[in-house]
């Protein structure tokens, strides 16, 4: 039972490992988390030691709570003692379902949500924008536009 | 004009519900693209895992706001103030779109977001807070109730960006104006923060997770169901490094749903408020060519009635196909 618990685990990591990667950074990656969560089932190494900050593997609750106390809480530690190869197959499941974009196709939405006629250009802006990592200032004619228009 | 100034009239609702949802049933769960979102929830074995990290201060309101009675359900206005209202309309041109804005986007629309996670300690929870509290475990928690109100406000701001920029803009001017309104005065009369400042930085905290939550649902509406599990996952389910990957899932359903009735809706319907969201235990169907043929047809037949006058407060410039 264990060893088939592993080799699921194994499969799921992978599975989480091929979800894209963020645009930009926040203050915890559902990839890198998840993958994490699992890999130590799968007795896979952790990759947290590799990752620049250590930021990115707490949970948002976590990072919270020792903002707010300074005292070093309880660790918001990874629970595995509930997941059998029963649960892991249900999870490799849904993850499998989540990265094949099962639903987006399942439920398709035409242009007239992804092009809004009110605002053509928001999701293009938007990614665009992210896809620079957010950082980048918009130019002063755009700039105005934006304000003026009231259009992203 | 009664018609436009309830917040849930049923008029609005029933009958092109019924047809949208003709469809909607709920079936056994075998097939997954054919199960509700609750039960694909309640089909994981994973048991809930305690959130150690977020607060459990459930809602212990000493006094609860009251709904204004012109929106509550069923209130009928006076036909003389009806035929006043009619009156005034017709002879002063006035735009029904922008006034319409404020009766369903700023009351009935919120209201609709609102009633979903609404839940108060001691009280019997209703269907949908069921869904989020019971079956998905969520903490019982203001912050969490208003995680599900952002959630389901996101999803009409998706449908007001392509309605006609004036009217749109408007709508979502109004729905999140009463958002934060009612905030406000839910922190002070139900929360018991009395204090001003207190309350504004909180104000100030919902008005940026807000706007974080509206940048990473967008960002997932175009991108794939993945950066919605990973939007989802960092403000829904708060970040839970414990999360049940199933019941992500069921979330990453429920929006698709939302979303494809959204788009399936015209401007007209939604200007009017025609619009409800699919409840976690319906699911819905993709329509075929004719379903939408005889879905348009029946809306003309609605709105634009060939004969038979049309009131002065039912005139809007709204498209009827898209």
């Amino acid at each position: 039972m264990a060893t088939t618990a592993k080799e699921v685990a194994k499969r799921l990591v992978s599975v989480l490992e091929s979800f894209p990667k963020e645009r930009i950074e926040h203050f915890a990656s559902f990839k890198e988390v998840q993958a994490e969560r699992f890999a130590v089932i799968a007795g896979l190494p952790s990759k947290s030691k590799d990752l620049k900050t250590t930021k990115s593997n707490k949970s948002i609750a976590e990072i919270v709570s020792s903002t707010l106390s300074n005292k070093s809480g309880p660790k918001d530690t990874f629970k595995t003692d509930a997941l059998t190869s029963q649960v892991l197959e249900q999870q490799l499941v849904s993850a499998a379902n989540i990265s094949q974009n099962k639903y987006s196709t399942y439920y398709p939405i035409s242009s007239k949500l992804l092009k809004p006629k009110g605002n053509p250009n928001y999701y293009d802006r938007l990614v665009g924008d992210l896809e620079k990592g957010g950082k980048q200032k918009e130019g002063l004619l755009s700039g105005m536009m934006t304000v003026i228009t009231g259009k992203y | 004009m009664s018609s436009f100034l309830t917040r849930r009239s049923p008029c609005f609702v029933n009958s092109l519900r019924a047809l949208r949802r003709y469809q909607s049933v709920k079936v056994d769960g075998k097939l997954n693209l054919k199960t509700t979102p609750t039960e694909l929830a309640t089909s994981s074995t994973l048991p809930n895992i305690e959130k150690e990290h977020l607060p459990k201060r459930d809602i212990d309101p000493k006094r609860k706001l009251e709904v204004n009675k012109k929106e509550t359900t069923g209130y009928v206005i006076p036909k003389w103030q009806e035929a006043l209202g009619e009156a005034f309309i017709g002879v002063f041109k006035v735009d029904m779109d922008k006034i319409r804005s404020g009766s369903i986007g700023g009351s009935k629309y919120y209201y609709m977001c609102k009633d979903q996670g609404l839940q108060f300690k001691n009280e019997p929870l209703s269907d949908t807070a069921k869904f989020y509290y019971e079956t998905l475990g969520l903490n019982r928690s203001f912050s969490q109730w208003f995680q599900i109100t952002a959630l389901h406000v996101w999803l009409l701001f998706v449908r007001m960006r392509a309605m006609p920029f004036k009217y749109g803009k408007l709508y979502q001017q109004k729905l999140v104006d009463r958002l934060f309104k009612d905030i406000e005065l839910r922190l002070s009369e139900e929360m018991n923060v009395m204090s001003g400042s207190i309350r504004d930085n909180y104000l100030k905290d919902f008005d940026s997770q807000l706007r974080g939550i509206v940048m990473s649902y967008d960002e997932a509406l175009i991108s794939d169901d993945a950066t919605l599990a990973a939007a989802l996952w960092r403000n829904f389910f708060n970040g839970d490094k414990n999360v049940d990957l199933v019941h992500v899932e069921a979330m990453v359903r429920y929006i698709r749903m939302q979303l494809y009735v959204l788009d399936k809706t015209s401007d007209r319907e939604f200007g009017f408020g025609d619009f409800q969201f699919v409840k976690p235990n319906e699911v819905v169907e993709p329509l075929t060519k004719e379903n939408e043929d005889l879905l348009r047809k029946k809306v003309r037949e609605k709105y634009e009635p060939l004969e038979g006058k049309q009131l002065p407060s039912n005139r809007s410039v709204l498209s009827l196909e898209e």
